[in-house]
């Protein structure tokens, strides 16, 4: 079924004022629509009529810099014999910097929509779009998901705008691009893509496009749906794009020759291409010194490393390899199961299912009643399920650990993607132990060395192994770190010849 | 077509997997060079290298493979077969590996469950593994690489105290008849390593075969000097495949406390192995049925190593002989091939004088 007014909203601009007032009225459902403003008026030789949604624009603009200006026609009069109608009223009149001519009504109504006024002027088939947007939106504030001890606390908001000006605050370069493009056939979204020219690969530009203009989608909600139309793979369990809420980050990126998307009403901006050591970094390693942030990232590895198969790993062994665990642990884990009446497995899914419940319990809980949570669990699920003999102390140190590797993971997507790989590697160890997570885990590092971001290899630049600074696990000396990203255009005017910075 | 497209993926391939071919090979396929059994992987090396530089050689005469520069102008009703060959080559060898992988779980912990039944699981990891492709598998053995030396060094840094060098001797263990045998079945190691490299379509990697298949050539022969000093020279052999294997995964006289580690490694070089050989196969079989769907490649080498493993038949048990034999088939083949292409050559240079 094809959109309702379609046909008149491909139509182009009348000559006639009343024309154009009945088929934008038509197309907004005005009087329905009490918030859309038709405003017209005679104003000397000229029938003028503007156009605007309470609330998206700025009435007060609009009347100190649009209506009030319009009533001094008379300085316009000796012109108008001049130069056409539309183009006197701009450069003679208006008061505002930004004012294009529009000739198509999809236009008009898609300015009117974001915010701007629509000066229509009777007699002329164009129209005047002017910048008079303000709507409502957050200030930028410090970043919730993403805080840092050292760097900047400022975080992107909902004002695509705001979001763009605060990456251009960060890379004062010419050469910064922004390319704005709409995405969904029904309602579209606007989306900026952001990429330094010369140093941001150019087959890696033209794809983010590509897929940028294949969605079909009839709405994109934000930069979530934006991410899931274009990544690689969308079956598999890891992120292939990385969400930040940090300009400084993205600002960053940007300048390593990645490609960020800024989507309208999304306080992220989603950064491509990316590998998995991307989504492991924290922003917290750039701003600390290298033996800190090394450091740092040898724990958040190794918290990362627990997660993933410390639960698995204890299944296997206390169900099918207790030769290999130290006889004063084995007796110790067999004391305390001693009165557990289920199987290691039912117990290990229990409290994993009952972490999982009160972490996201916690995520959708008002902050008053937040510490609540903290004795639900550790209270009930702790000491009493002890205490009741449902699981084992020695599983809840187990599952605490899990647990607390998962947090330190940077990202939140690849967290969750953590958490599914466990489950998968849970229900391998419970079956085959050792052998069966060893085959878990050679079939995950397989599947990821299979995966691409925008072309690039998501297990790069270690395996392929590609030319890359000291910054992967370990991050040395910034001194050390010459080169550009393996991604980057080679010979580009960032990084020198050979890449030296 | 599967893609097993980088030089850079089938180097880590044959890296990871050839070393646990040769020491798996000659503690449990070939025992007879005891405590000698190091100076295999040497020697095997050294009757490989001839074969090494011929295949450098011919990766040098076109921009495709080696294999597509030796068969460019040959007739299909030739290569075909030839290619055929080379895959069920591979797919047995693959097969006996799986087998061995099963075996060992089976040995190590899981003594209720049926060897069997343990092939399973890794038949339907060689499935996704070869629907995945050549350079995942490639990528995976890297990151392979990269943990590896770490879980040695803490290995033989946790058992160093009671190695004892005089465990060593006699030099030359079970004789010099042996140690040739040995070698030769190294010879054959590395040439069945060597057909990743062949099949293996050119990239950005500049360096040659034979650092890959050194690296991890010498690599085995100085673990097995190691594993020599963890127990005196035996006399008498094990007689089943299954007690020799059992005495390689028992340590030795160590302690426990390293086990878990070496396990892993175990488990974790086996599946190497095994997804090198299966992807190479698959390369293998791509160009010989070629149009075949990748469904078709993937169930058909699945398939045909899973039954093979499965029903382990006299045949499969004889992987000492067929890899003894491996160096000279893949050796003369590659010499035909060789002097086909360069006949072929002198033949156009006559035509165009």
């Amino acid at each position: 079924m094809e959109k309702p007014h379609s046909e008149l909203i491909r139509s182009g601009i009348s000559v006639s004022l009343d024309e154009n007032i009945k088929v934008l009225q038509e197309i907004l459902y005005v009087p329905q629509n009490e918030d859309v403003i038709f405003k017209e008026y005679q104003t000397g030789c000229l029938k003028v009529c503007v156009v605007y949604v309470e609330g998206m624009a700025d009435e007060k603009k609009i009347g100190e810099f649009v209506m009030h200006a319009l009533k001094s026609t008379w300085e316009l009069e000796d012109r108008i014999g001049m130069d056409p109608k539309l183009d006197a009223i701009r450069n003679y009149l208006l008061e505002l910097p930004q004012a294009k001519s529009i000739e198509l009504v999809k236009d008009a109504i898609q300015g009117v929509l974001a915010g701007m006024t629509c000066l229509f002027v009777d007699g002329c088939n164009e129209a005047l779009l002017l910048e008079t947007r303000n709507y409502p939106h957050r200030s930028v504030e410090k970043p919730t998901n993403e805080s840092v001890v050292n760097g900047p606390h400022e975080a992107f908001n909902e004002h695509i705008r705001t979001n763009i000006s605060l990456i251009r605050r960060y890379v004062q370069s010419p050469e910064l691009v922004s390319e704005k493009i709409y995405v969904g056939t029904g309602i579209p979204t606007q989306v900026t893509i952001l990429y330094l020219k010369g140093v941001a690969s150019e087959s890696c530009i033209s794809e983010v496009k590509k897929r940028l203009k294949k969605i079909k989608s009839p709405t994109v909600m934000g930069a979530g749906d934006v991410q899931q139309f274009i990544e690689d793979h969308p079956f598999a369990i890891l992120p292939q794009i990385l969400q930040t809420e940090r300009p400084d980050r993205a600002a960053s990126c940007i300048e390593d020759g990645q490609i960020a998307l800024l989507v309208e009403n999304s306080p992220y901006a989603l950064i491509a291409p990316v590998t998995v050591f991307h989504l492991i970094h924290a922003p917290d390693d750039s701003f600390l010194r290298w033996q800190y942030g090394s450091a740092l990232r040898i724990i958040r590895m190794i918290g990362l490393f627990i997660s993933l198969i410390l639960p698995s790993a204890y299944i296997a062994l206390t169900l099918y390899h207790t030769h290999l665990i130290p006889m004063p642990l084995l007796t110790s884990i067999a004391e305390t199961r001693a009165n557990v009446p289920f199987p290691i497995v039912i117990e290990v899914l229990f409290m994993e299912f009952s972490f999982y419940l009160l972490n996201e319990a916690g995520l959708r809980t008002p902050s008053q009643i937040g510490s609540a949570f903290g004795i639900v669990g550790a209270l009930i699920l702790g000491q009493t399920a002890v205490s009741a003999s449902i699981i084992s102390p020695m599983l809840i140190i187990i599952i605490a650990l899990t647990g607390l590797g998962n947090y330190v993971v940077p990202n939140y997507g690849f967290g969750i993607g953590i958490i599914l790989y466990r489950l998968m590697l849970i229900a391998l160890s419970s079956m085959l132990g050792l052998y069966g997570l060893m085959i878990g885990l050679f079939l995950i590092i397989t599947h990821l060395g299979s995966m691409k971001s925008f072309g690039i290899d998501y297990l790069a630049p270690v395996s392929p192994k590609r030319r890359h600074n000291p910054d992967i696990i370990l991050r040395l000396p910034v001194r050390l770190q010459r080169y550009a990203l393996f991604f980057a255009k080679r010979n580009n005017w960032l990084n020198g010849e050979e890449g030296a910075r | 077509m599967t893609k097993l497209h980088g030089r850079s993926a089938a180097s880590a391939l044959i890296a990871a997997g050839l070393g646990m071919r040769m020491f798996w090979g000659l503690a449990v396929d070939y025992p007879l060079a005891m405590n000698a059994s190091w100076i295999c992987p040497i020697l095997g090396l050294l009757v490989f290298l001839p074969l090494g530089f011929a295949i450098e050689q011919a990766s040098k005469t076109g921009s495709g493979s080696v294999w597509d520069n030796l068969t460019d102008n040959l007739p299909t009703f030739i290569v075909r077969p030839l290619e055929g060959i080379l895959a069920l080559l591979l797919m047995y060898d693959t097969a006996v590996n799986v087998r061995l992988l099963a075996s060992s779980s089976n040995l190590i912990a899981l003594n209720d469950v049926t060897v069997h039944i343990l092939i399973f699981p890794l038949a339907l990891a060689i499935c996704i593994v070869v629907l995945l492709g050549g350079d995942a598998a490639g990528h995976s053995a890297r990151i392979w690489l990269k943990i590896l030396p770490l879980f040695l060094l803490i290995l033989l840094i946790v058992q160093a105290k009671a190695y004892r060098i005089g465990w060593i001797t006699p030099i030359l263990g079970g004789g010099t008849s042996s140690i040739i045998q040995g070698s030769i079945y190294c010879a054959g190691c590395f040439a069945l390593a060597s057909l990743t490299w062949i099949i293996a379509i050119p990239d950005r990697c500049k360096r040659g075969i034979l650092l890959y298949t050194c690296i991890p050539g010498l690599v085995v022969s100085a673990l097995m000097v190691v594993q020599h000093m963890s127990f005196p020279a035996m006399i008498n052999i094990p007689f089943t495949r299954a007690a020799r294997i059992e005495l390689v995964l028992s340590n030795g006289r160590m302690s426990l406390s390293p086990q878990l580690l070496l396990d892993i490694l175990w488990f974790g070089e086996l599946l190497q192995l095994i997804s090198a050989e299966a992807v190479t196969a698959a390369a293998y079989l791509y160009k010989c049925l070629k149009g075949a769907k990748r469904w078709i490649i993937t169930t058909f080498l699945s398939f045909g190593i899973t039954l093979a493993a499965i029903f382990n038949p006299a045949w499969l048990r004889e992987s000492a002989k067929v890899m003894q034999l491996v160096f000279l088939f893949i050796g003369g083949l590659f010499v035909i091939l060789l002097s086909c292409a360069k006949l072929r050559k002198e033949v156009n240079i006559s035509e165009k004088a």
